[in-house]
């Protein structure tokens, strides 16, 4: 009796030990998440279409942001591409990732009309055409950057890396309280339909940067107007990287006007003060008609390279092979081509003007208040006379 | 009253600083309201300090405002001229503000103005004469700055602003063209009557008073004429 009673003890006592165990066995402890269907493969799921798993389906993502889960075709394979082609190749492909409602915002027809709505104001004061970057997918994003890449070139410190400096420059401002400044908040267009004939721009913007290839008939046709600024001017550090988008072209500028002698620096200077850049957004065909500050022909050569080199920091915010036409028209031209400044020559001071103006080249750049952070911060114009926005 | 239109004013001239500080970045031009009052024209100008500390090329304190130097400074910079008649600058006030944007849209944090108020007196009254209007405090010397020129009027409670011209440089010729401005005339107050009676004596307001008066007294006899005749007859 006594011992069918610790017999009967032990089972009451070790059945659900038993049972317990075996159940953590089986049921791996899971926290479910909920799915979202994305059939148009664009990154963005359907908050309509939704589906509670462990483990992430196929066909399926974790955010519910596609307002129309249709119209995507995908991204392309472009590997097989190089120079236009390839630019051409990965415009369609973010074209591609884009649901049916993101491709009315970000594909426009061309007309320079719209290609003129660049500015250098905060995007809540002036919105830019085309889909903002925080409007995106990681895939699309993705993909509005190799766009981007191949567009503007990888020389260090310029092109790409120049315009992505850009933006976490605005991300910096918006950490310190800027509000209505982001890398998000930065938009890309793609105005008309990238063929190899007609005419097309890749046209990317937002605060302190204006970026706008056009291109007619399979090939560049314009890199301008080109705008940047930067705040904060000089060596900033966002997210662990050091980021000095505009040094090279201060630099580049400060070596230039520190080469002249004293009777150089008088001819090349201008008179008044300057608080801003001429060339602006809406000054599109108005430039001086007649020159100020001194002939590049009665400067040294190697004053010439010193001419030479701040306007590399400016051509090569495009696509290298690109450029180099550009690069060599402006050299052809360097001898009827002007310097011209205002304020010192270390180009870092308010109120510190450079101007590079020859017969095709326009390059501006002027030192200013700063708006969200206390220090100067510089703006810059890069202008092609007769051919911005293709000669169109 | 007086306090509403102040009021107003302050708000009109937010209004435009903030328009101002949407279209110049970084910072925005300079703003004149011109106003027609008692002969006169009166004028306010607002403008960024640091573009004036550029032109003056001395440091100005927003706390101890050098009066005299900036009296004598824009007396130098604010002038009109008209073929049939001269005119004379009176620099009224000079006082100086912080705004901050922020609150408002903006994103150009605080920005220092200073603002003038002026007088333009012309020698023979006529004041909606076409007179070219030189206001180089800044652009004399600053010329990327702009100077924007708008009429402000009162309309019965309302404030109106129109804008008249804009002092910019001329980027192909490198000057400053000069603007002529032309004010309308003030409002008259008839012109706010939408009808005009038949009657004209009827527009005098004692007249339209009594005549009001005579309706009341001679209803009131009326109801208590019939009111007395239904007593009476009830009784």
């Amino acid at each position: 009796m006594r011992a069918i009673f610790k017999n009967l003890l032990f089972i009451l006592v070790a059945m659900p030990i038993l049972t317990l165990t075996s159940c953590k066995d089986d049921d791996e402890p899971c926290t479910e998440s909920t799915w979202y269907q994305d059939s148009d493969g664009d990154g963005l799921g359907n908050p309509d279409v939704s589906v509670s798993a462990c483990e992430q389906p196929d066909g399926y993502v974790s955010n519910d942001d596609d307002d129309d889960d249709t119209g995507s075709t995908g991204a392309l394979d472009c590997t097989e591409y190089t120079g236009y082609d390839l630019v051409e190749c990965l415009a369609n492909s973010f074209l591609g990732t884009l649901s049916s409602s993101q491709l009315d915002e970000a594909q426009l027809t061309y007309s320079v009309s719209t290609a003129q709505e660049w500015s250098n104001l905060p995007v809540g004061n002036v919105p830019r055409p085309g889909i903002g970057l925080e409007d995106l997918s990681t895939t699309q994003l993705a993909a509005a950057k190799a766009l981007l890449v191949a567009a503007s070139g990888e020389t260090e410190n310029e092109g790409y890396d120049e315009m992505m400096q850009t933006l976490n420059a605005d991300d910096y401002l918006n950490n310190v309280g800027g509000n209505g400044y982001g890398s998000g908040l930065y938009y890309l267009a793609i105005l008309g339909t990238p063929s190899s004939s007609g005419t097309w721009e890749v046209m990317f913007g937002g605060h302190h940067y204006a970026f706008g290839n056009t291109y007619t008939d399979g090939e560049l046709v314009a890199g301008t107007p080109s705008f940047r600024g930067i705040e904060p001017f000089g060596t900033f550090t966002w997210d662990g990287e050091s980021n000095q988008p505009l040094n090279q072209e201060q630099e580049a500028f400060a070596a230039l006007l520190q080469s002249f002698s004293d009777s150089e620096l008088a001819t090349a200077k201008l008179s008044g003060s300057w608080s801003d850049i001429l060339g602006g957004p809406g000054e599109d065909d108005n430039f001086p008609s007649t020159y100020s500050g001194i002939k590049v022909s009665a400067l040294s050569d190697s004053q010439k390279e010193l001419v030479k080199t701040a306007i590399k920091t400016y051509v090569l915010d495009i696509t290298d092979a690109d450029a180099v036409l550009i690069y060599e028209t402006y050299v052809d031209e360097l001898d009827e081509t002007y310097v011209a400044y205002s304020g010192t020559t270390g180009v870092e001071t308010v109120g510190d003007y450079v101007r590079i103006d020859g017969p095709s080249v326009w390059i501006e750049y002027s030192v200013q208040n700063g708006i969200i952070l206390s220090d100067p911060h510089p703006h810059s114009v890069w202008r092609d006379k007769g051919n911005d926005y293709g000669g169109n | 009253m007086e306090a509403t239109k102040l009021k107003k004013a302050i708000l009109l001239n937010c209004m435009l600083l903030v328009s101002s500080l949407m279209f110049a970045h970084p910072l925005p031009s300079t703003k004149v309201n011109l106003k027609i009052k008692n002969e006169l024209i009166y004028g306010i100008a607002t403008m960024p300090v640091h573009e004036l500390e550029t032109a003056t090329k001395r440091e100005l304190d927003s706390n101890n405002l050098d009066l005299s130097f900036l009296r004598e400074y824009f007396q130098k910079h604010i002038q009109a001229s008209s073929p049939n008649q001269t005119w004379e600058v009176k620099i009224n006030s000079i006082d100086s503000f912080k705004e901050d944007d922020g609150e408002q849209g903006g994103h150009h944090g605080v920005i220092e103005f200073l603002t003038i108020d002026f007088e333009l007196s012309p020698s023979k009254g006529d004041l909606t004469e076409p007179f070219v209007f030189d206001f180089d405090a800044i652009t004399h010397e600053v010329v990327t700055h702009d100077v924007e020129i708008f009429q402000i009027s009162e309309s019965n409670d309302d404030l109106e602003k129109k804008k008249l011209g804009e002092i910019t440089l001329n980027i192909q010729s490198g000057v400053f063209d000069p603007v002529e401005i032309k004010l309308d005339g003030p409002i008259q107050k008839t012109q706010t009557i939408a009808l005009k009676p038949v009657d004209e004596s009827i527009t005098d307001p004692k007249t339209i008073s009594n005549k009001m008066l005579s309706y009341i007294g001679i209803g009131t006899f009326l109801v208590l004429g019939l009111f007395g005749i239904f007593r009476s007859r009830k009784k």
